[in-house]
């Protein structure tokens, strides 16, 4: 669905963010991107969207070049972008201007999403929250059932109950045909809700797997102090809970936190790992 | 999928637009009205009416609607904003179509409908106040109080200058829209300003100094010239034919069409 090559891109010539990055991903799945704040999420989300254009190499997403910004390649995919301008509207109003361009939006899930983030219909754009506008475009991204939906930091500003809702809606619009690229600094939002990790670090993927591959290879848990083989831990009263290299059979539940601290204290070790 | 044009996308982008501008737009006309009758309230029996008509053409459909192009692209200003405009799913030939759209087919017809109307009333009172005073004779003022469909007559030269030069701008701010990124208006308003100053002191201080004599053109003709020499007689210099043709029609039609062209290219490879 995706096939990115040898990606090269830069604000500034002599300051690269990618160099030759090379990225291909399939349908069917959540990604979670993550990265510290100016690895590069956003700007591979903007390079996607065909919002900037790569310096060099090329970008496919459903078959389509995203630097060409063609019609029929902008309705199938949906952008939530970190920060937004909404215009001065009611919530029926921009319905009504703007869902002739997605051929395949429900009216019915939206309105049933905005329940769900309990948005009213009849509110005025420019009379919510920043959080409420959020919902409201996230609701609207979904409900326009495209088959890429990227998602730059959904979760900044919603409440602690909205991103429980959040992670529920986002789990249920998913289908085989369906990719959902979601980047966010905040690892913990994305707990229980995405099937697989891109982790960028240094102008490059360090790490994109399965939660199912990173539980076979990686162990999470509380292991002796002393051990050397722990890639990142935290103190605790029993020992230091953080993640190692899965020497055993035995599968351990993921905790994307721990992972990403592994990721950006030994990215070379982690890329070995997942290298085989 | 049509990727180039579909009406029918066009047609609800257009909608979109104009319901999230409508503000702007309708500011936009109520202040250009307020504009037009101030400046035609100020005048009197006695006054050339075609003044004013100039001011009001001037301000109602050249300055306006550059400043307006520049305000319809507003949404490059900002990133958020930026992104929003670029993602939805329509070709950057609607985009810039509708521009053209909202400038040339509802902007400038609907000023120019309230300044006929303006101009019918006011005109109209100042012959009949001439009428009744009688001060000045019946031909005169039949010659002067005209009203501004003279003006904007299309077989008269003063509308093809007046057509040109909203052309020119509206292209030059539309392509300033999509270059600045922020103040786009007061950048391009400073750089169409200082090409013009390089314009005028090229042809007037540079030929000067090349020929050693003073240069007088009028600003609307690019192939001819008139030298004034030291001892103030004037030469009249025109171009060939065929260079006239060349230059008048480059400044004429190549250059607009190319402002507007270029902008076409600058909706295509716009990035954030």
């Amino acid at each position: 669905m995706i096939l990115i090559h040898n990606l090269s891109f830069g604000y500034k010539k002599n300051k690269p963010i990618f160099e030759n990055l090379n990225l291909h991903l399939e349908s069917g799945s959540i990604y979670g991107l993550l990265g510290k704040n100016g690895a590069g999420k956003s700007t591979l989300l903007y390079n996607m969207m065909g919002l900037v254009f790569p310096d060099s190499g090329s970008i496919d997403i459903l078959g389509y070049e995203p630097k060409s910004r063609k019609p029929s390649f902008l309705s199938e995919v949906f952008f939530v972008p970190d920060e937004f301008t909404l215009p001065a509207i009611s919530v029926q109003k921009y319905l009504q201007l703007y869902t002739p361009f997605y051929p395949n939006f429900s009216e019915t899930d939206f309105y049933n999403y905005l329940i769900e983030f309990e948005i009213s219909e009849e509110a005025k754009l420019n009379g919510m929250s920043h959080g409420e506008q959020k919902k409201m475009l996230i609701a609207f991204g979904l409900a326009t059932n495209s088959r890429l939906l990227l998602m730059d930091e959904p979760t900044n500003g919603l409440d602690i109950p909205s991103k429980s809702k959040f992670r529920k809606l986002v789990a249920s619009y998913i289908s085989d045909e369906k990719l959902v690229i979601i980047s966010t600094h905040q690892v913990r939002d994305l707990d229980n809700l995405i099937d697989q990790v891109i982790i960028l670090k240094d102008n490059e993927v360090i790490l994109k797997s399965s939660i199912e591959e990173i539980s076979r290879k990686l162990s999470f848990g509380v292991f002796e102090n002393k051990s050397s083989d722990v890639l990142f831990g935290e103190e605790t009263i029993g020992g230091k809970l953080g993640v190692m290299k899965n020497k055993t059979d035995d599968e351990s539940r993921v905790n994307i936190e721990h992972l990403f601290g592994a990721a950006m204290k030994e990215p070379k070790v982690i890329k070995e790992i997942f290298s085989k | 999928m049509n990727d180039i044009f579909s009406f029918k996308r066009f047609w609800f982008f257009a909608m979109k637009e104009i319901f999230e501008k409508r503000l702007l737009l309708m500011g936009f006309l109520c202040v250009t009205n307020i504009i037009f009758l101030l400046t035609y309230s100020s005048g009197s029996e006695n006054s050339e009416p075609i003044q004013y008509q100039h001011i009001c053409i001037f301000l109602g459909i050249i300055l306006g609607p550059s400043i307006l192009v520049s305000f319809l692209l507003g949404s490059f200003s900002k990133k958020n904003s930026s992104i929003q405009f670029l993602t939805l799913p329509v070709s950057f030939f609607e985009r810039w179509l509708v521009i053209l759209f909202i400038t040339f087919v509802i902007y400038i017809p609907t000023v120019l409908f309230s300044l006929y109307f303006i101009d019918f009333y006011f005109v109209s009172h100042f012959r009949e106040l001439a009428l009744e005073k009688k001060q000045i004779p019946l031909e005169v003022i039949a010659s002067r109080f005209e009203y501004i469909g003279f003006v904007m007559n299309p077989a008269n030269s003063m509308f093809k200058g007046y057509l040109l030069a909203l052309v020119v701008l509206t292209g030059f701010f539309t392509l300033g829209a999509l270059h600045f990124k922020n103040l786009s208006f007061y950048k391009t308003a400073l750089t169409v300003f200082l090409l013009f100053v390089a314009v005028i002191f090229y042809r007037n201080i540079i030929t000067k100094f090349i020929i050693g004599e003073n240069i007088n053109t009028n600003i609307n003709d690019f192939a001819n010239a008139i030298v004034i020499l030291k001892d103030n007689n004037r030469i009249f210099i025109a171009s060939s034919e065929g260079v006239a043709f060349a230059i008048n029609n480059f400044f004429k039609i190549c250059l607009p069409v190319c402002l507007w062209l270029i902008a076409l290219v600058g909706f295509k490879e716009k990035e954030i």
